[in-house]
C-alpha cells in the first residue's frame, strides 16, 4: 500500500508540471483560481470589517469605529456609541487581541456570523490598575452597500454595559 | 521497485502522446507549478461561463503560528501573554460542487493550541456545515444560520434546516429549523471544561411577497432548556410568535416593522417552581428618501416580560427616534437626530427617561481644498428618573486633509458629564492626530506615520486632573518586487493620575510579511515574523513588568478544482 501511494505521488509530481493530455489521470485537477471566488471574497470582506472595527476600538477612535456599525444595530447605535464613549473615557489604553473561531454566512450572504475569542487588556485612568479579560463573542455583520457593518453582538464586550 | 519505475515511465510516455486526441477533449489552460500556462486551447462552442456538468472545488486555508513569550517583573500578573512557547493552528476547508442539478457546499474547520487564554481545549472542531441545493430546495446540516426576524431568531444553531425558496414566486418561502444553541461543537459532545446548558430550538418561518410593494413574514420559534450547569441558572421553555412586514407604498418610502408575542415558563433555580410569563414587543420604522433629504422615524416597545433567547430585544424599554440627513449643498451635509427612550418600564420611580438630541455638519472640499473634509457634531444627553438627573454634553470636531505628500486626520473633542447629587462632575478634553505619507525609493515603498493623542479629564468630585498622552512613530517598508511588507513602530503611553499611581508604557513592534513566488500551488502563502516588546513602569515599582513576544508562522491558502470546465471564448 505504501509503495502504491509513493508511486502515485511520484507520478503526480512528474506529470502535472508538464503538458497534461489524454489518459493523464490528473488532467482534471487544476490548482489555481478556477472556481467561483465569491464566497472566499465575502469571507475576506467580513474579516476586514471585523479587523477595522476592532482596530478603531483599540485606537479609541469613536467616530471611525461608529462608521463600522450599522444604523440598524439591534440594541440602538446611539446607545451603543455612548457606552463605548464611557469606556474610552474610563480607560487610559485598550489592547485587543482576537482569534477568529468560525465564519458562517446565511444563504443570501446578507448576514455573516463571526465567532471570535478575544483577550482584552485595559488600564483604569483613575487607579492605573490593569485588568485582563478573555472570552468568546458572536458578532453578526449585515451587508449594506456592499460593505459589512456590525448589526448584533452577543455577548457585548465593547463599551460599558 | 522495478514495477513502480515502469509504471511511472508508462504514465510519462502516455502524457507525451500526439496532441490530436487532447484537442478533441476541450482542455483549458493548464498551469505548471510556477503558474505559467503550458497550454491554452480555444473552445469553439459557446457555453455559459462556469456552466459545468460535474465539478468540485476546494479552498483550504491553513494558519500556523508559533509564539515565544517572556514576561518579567513583579507585576507580571497584569500581562495578557501566556508565558512560554505557544502554538496555534487553524485549518478551514471550504468547498462546493455540482452533480447535474444538485449543488453542494461544505465547510469544516478545526483548531489546535496549547494557549489556555485562546482556548481551554487543545483540539477543537470550530465549524462544520454541509448544504445541498436542488432546484428550489435547500437542506443544511451542521452550523445552521437562519435569520427569521429580529425578535425570534438571528443566531446560529447546531442542527438542520430546510428551505423552500420558490423562484417562480407562486409559493411562499418556507424555512424550518431544528437544532441546539450550543456556543461550540465541544459543548454539544459534552466535552469537559466547556459544558453548557442545553437549549434546544425549533421553528418555522414563512415569507411571501404579497404584492410588488408588500412583503410579509410569519415566524414561530420554541426553545427548551435542560441540563443546567449552575444551580442558580434560569431555565426557560419559551414560544415566540412574530409577524414582520415591509411596505413600499410609493417610490422613496419604506415602512417596516415587527410585532411579536411570547409565552412560556421559567425556573429560576434548580428545584424551583416554574412561573409562567407572557410578553409582547413591537417596532415600526419609516424611511423616506426624496431630493436632498433622507428621513428615518421609528418607535419600539418591548414589554418587561418579553423574553427572546435567540433573537434581539432589550426588555422593559420603549424608544422613539427621528433622524434627518439633509444635503444643504453639493459638498455640505447636515445630520440631525432625536432619540427618546424609557427604561425599567413598569417599575414606578425606578423608570428612567432619556433624551438625546444631536446635530452635526460635514463639509467636503473645506476652504476649497480638494482633499479636505471637516465636520462638527454636538450631542446632548439628558436623563431623569431613579432619583437622579444626568446632563451630559459632547462636542466633536474633525478635520482631514492632504498637504503635498502628507495625509492628516485630526479630531478634537470636549465632553462634560454631570450627574445630580454630586454623582459625577467631569470635564474631558481629547485630541488625536495622525500624519502619514507614502514614498517610492527604487524598489522600496516607504510609509512613515506619526500618531499622537491626549486626554485631559478634570474630575471635580475626586478633585483631580488625569492626563493621558500617547504617541507612536511608525515606518512601513514594502518591496513589491519581492512581495515583502514590513512595519516597525514604537511609542509611549503616559498616564498621570491626579491623586493615584502614575504609569508609563513603552511599546515596540516589528512585523515582516513575505509571499514567496517559488512554491507552485503554494504561491498564495504568506510567511510572517512579528516581534513585540512592552515595558510597563509605575510610580509604585512593585507593579512594574515587561513583555517580549516573538511570533512566526504562515497562512497557506490552497485552491483546487476538480472537473471539466467549459468557458466562453
Amino acid at each position: 500500500m505504501k509503495r502504491f501511494i509513493t508511486t502515485l505521488f511520484a507520478a503526480f509530481m512528474l506529470i502535472v508540471p508538464f503538458k497534461a493530455q489524454a489518459f493523464n489521470p490528473f488532467k482534471y485537477i487544476h490548482f489555481g483560481n478556477y472556481g467561483s471566488d465569491e464566497c472566499v471574497e465575502n469571507f475576506y470582506k467580513a474579516k476586514t470589517a471585523l479587523n477595522d472595527l476592532l482596530s478603531e476600538y483599540e485606537s479609541k477612535n469613536l467616530m471611525r469605529m461608529m462608521d463600522c456599525v450599522s444604523e440598524r444595530f439591534t440594541t440602538d447605535k446611539s446607545i451603543f456609541e455612548d457606552n463605548v464613549r464611557e469606556e474610552f473615557s474610563q480607560y487610559a489604553f485598550i489592547e485587543m487581541r482576537h482569534y477568529v473561531e468560525k465564519v458562517i454566512f446565511d444563504d443570501k450572504n446578507e448576514h455573516v456570523l463571526i465567532t471570535i475569542n478575544y483577550i482584552k487588556r485595559v488600564q483604569d485612568r483613575s487607579t492605573a490598575d490593569i485588568s485582563v479579560t478573555n472570552g468568546t463573542s458572536d458578532l453578526i455583520f449585515k451587508k449594506e452597500d456592499d460593505k459589512y457593518l456590525l448589526w448584533k453582538m452577543q455577548p457585548n464586550f465593547l463599551g460599558k454595559n | 521497485m522495478r514495477k513502480s519505475v515502469v509504471f511511472i515511465l508508462f504514465l510519462i510516455i502516455l502524457s507525451y502522446q500526439n496532441t490530436s486526441r487532447a484537442e478533441k477533449l476541450e482542455t483549458i489552460a493548464i498551469e505548471d507549478f510556477k503558474g505559467e500556462v503550458q497550454e491554452n486551447t480555444a473552445i469553439k462552442e459557446k457555453t455559459l461561463k462556469g456552466s459545468v456538468e460535474k465539478y468540485t472545488e476546494f479552498h483550504i486555508l491553513n494558519d500556523i503560528q508559533l509564539d515565544i513569550n517572556d514576561v518579567d517583573g513583579p507585576g507580571k500578573a497584569s500581562s495578557s501573554l501566556s508565558e512560554g512557547t505557544m502554538y496555534l493552528e487553524n485549518i478551514n476547508l471550504y468547498g462546493k460542487g455540482k452533480l447535474g442539478k444538485l449543488e453542494y457546499i461544505f465547510n469544516a474547520g478545526g483548531r489546535m493550541t496549547n494557549d489556555n487564554r485562546i482556548d481551554q481545549r487543545g483540539m477543537t472542531l470550530t465549524s462544520l456545515k454541509g448544504q445541498a441545493i436542488y432546484e428550489d430546495h435547500i437542506l443544511t446540516a451542521g452550523d445552521v444560520f437562519e435569520s427569521f426576524s429580529q425578535y425570534t431568531l438571528n443566531t446560529s444553531l447546531k442542527g438542520v434546516s430546510y428551505k423552500l425558496y420558490d423562484t417562480t414566486d407562486n409559493l411562499p418561502d418556507i424555512t424550518a429549523v431544528y437544532g441546539y444553541a450550543y456556543p461550540r461543537w465541544d459543548s454539544l459532545f459534552k466535552a469537559e471544561n466547556v459544558k453548557t446548558m442545553q437549549r434546544k430550538a425549533y421553528g418555522l418561518n414563512i415569507r411571501k411577497d404579497i404584492s410588488n410593494s408588500f412583503d410579509l413574514g410569519i415566524s414561530y420559534i420554541r426553545s427548551e432548556d435542560d441540563d443546567r450547569q449552575i444551580a442558580t441558572e434560569t431555565q426557560y421553555n419559551n414560544n415566540i410568535y412574530s409577524l414582520d412586514y415591509e411596505y413600499r407604498p410609493i417610490p422613496g418610502l419604506i415602512v417596516r416593522g415587527e410585532d411579536a408575542f411570547n409565552n412560556g415558563e421559567k425556573q429560576l433555580q434548580e428545584d424551583g417552581r416554574y412561573s409562567s410569563h407572557f410578553g409582547h414587543a413591537h417596532r415600526i420604522e419609516a424611511i423616506g428618501v426624496g431630493g436632498p433629504s433622507r428621513v428615518t422615524m421609528g418607535y419600539e416597545y418591548v414589554n418587561p416580560k418579553f423574553e427572546t433567547l435567540l433573537g434581539s430585544a432589550v426588555n422593559g424599554r420603549q424608544k422613539a427616534n427621528a433622524k434627518w440627513k439633509y444635503k444643504i449643498a453639493k459638498d455640505t451635509t447636515m445630520d440631525t437626530s432625536f432619540l427618546w427612550y424609557q427604561t425599567n418600564l413598569g417599575q414606578g420611580t425606578q423608570s428612567v427617561h432619556t433624551f438625546r438630541p444631536e446635530i452635526g455638519f460635514t463639509k467636503k472640499r473645506f476652504l476649497s481644498r480638494r482633499y479636505s473634509q471637516a465636520g462638527i457634531d454636538y450631542k446632548l444627553n439628558m436623563s431623569s428618573g431613579n432619583h437622579s438627573k444626568i446632563n451630559d454634553h459632547f462636542i466633536n470636531v474633525n478635520y482631514r486633509d492632504r498637504f503635498g505628500f502628507l495625509d492628516t486626520d485630526n479630531q478634537f473633542g470636549f465632553n462634560t458629564f454631570n450627574t445630580s447629587k454630586r454623582g459625577r462632575q467631569t470635564y474631558e478634553f481629547n485630541y488625536h492626530t495622525s500624519l502619514s505619507s507614502r514614498h517610492k525609493a527604487g524598489i522600496f515603498i516607504l510609509k512613515p506615520s506619526v500618531n499622537a493623542g491626549t486626554n485631559f479629564i478634570d474630575d471635580e468630585i475626586r478633585n483631580s486632573l488625569d492626563k493621558i498622552v500617547e504617541y507612536s512613530v511608525g515606518l512601513g517598508i514594502d518591496v513589491p518586487k519581492y512581495k515583502v511588507n514590513s512595519n516597525i513602530k514604537f511609542g509611549q503611553n503616559i498616564l498621570n493620575t491626579g491623586d493615584s499611581v502614575d504609569s508609563n508604557k513603552l511599546f515596540t513592534s516589528i512585523s515582516v510579511y513575505y509571499k514567496p513566488s517559488f512554491a507552485g500551488f503554494l504561491n498564495n502563502s504568506t510567511f510572517f515574523l512579528r516581534v513585540a516588546l512592552n515595558d510597563f513602569n509605575f510610580s509604585t515599582q512593585t507593579r512594574n513588568f515587561s513583555e517580549k513576544s516573538i511570533s512566526m508562522g504562515m497562512n497557506m491558502p490552497i485552491d483546487l478544482f476538480v472537473g471539466k470546465k467549459k468557458e466562453a471564448l
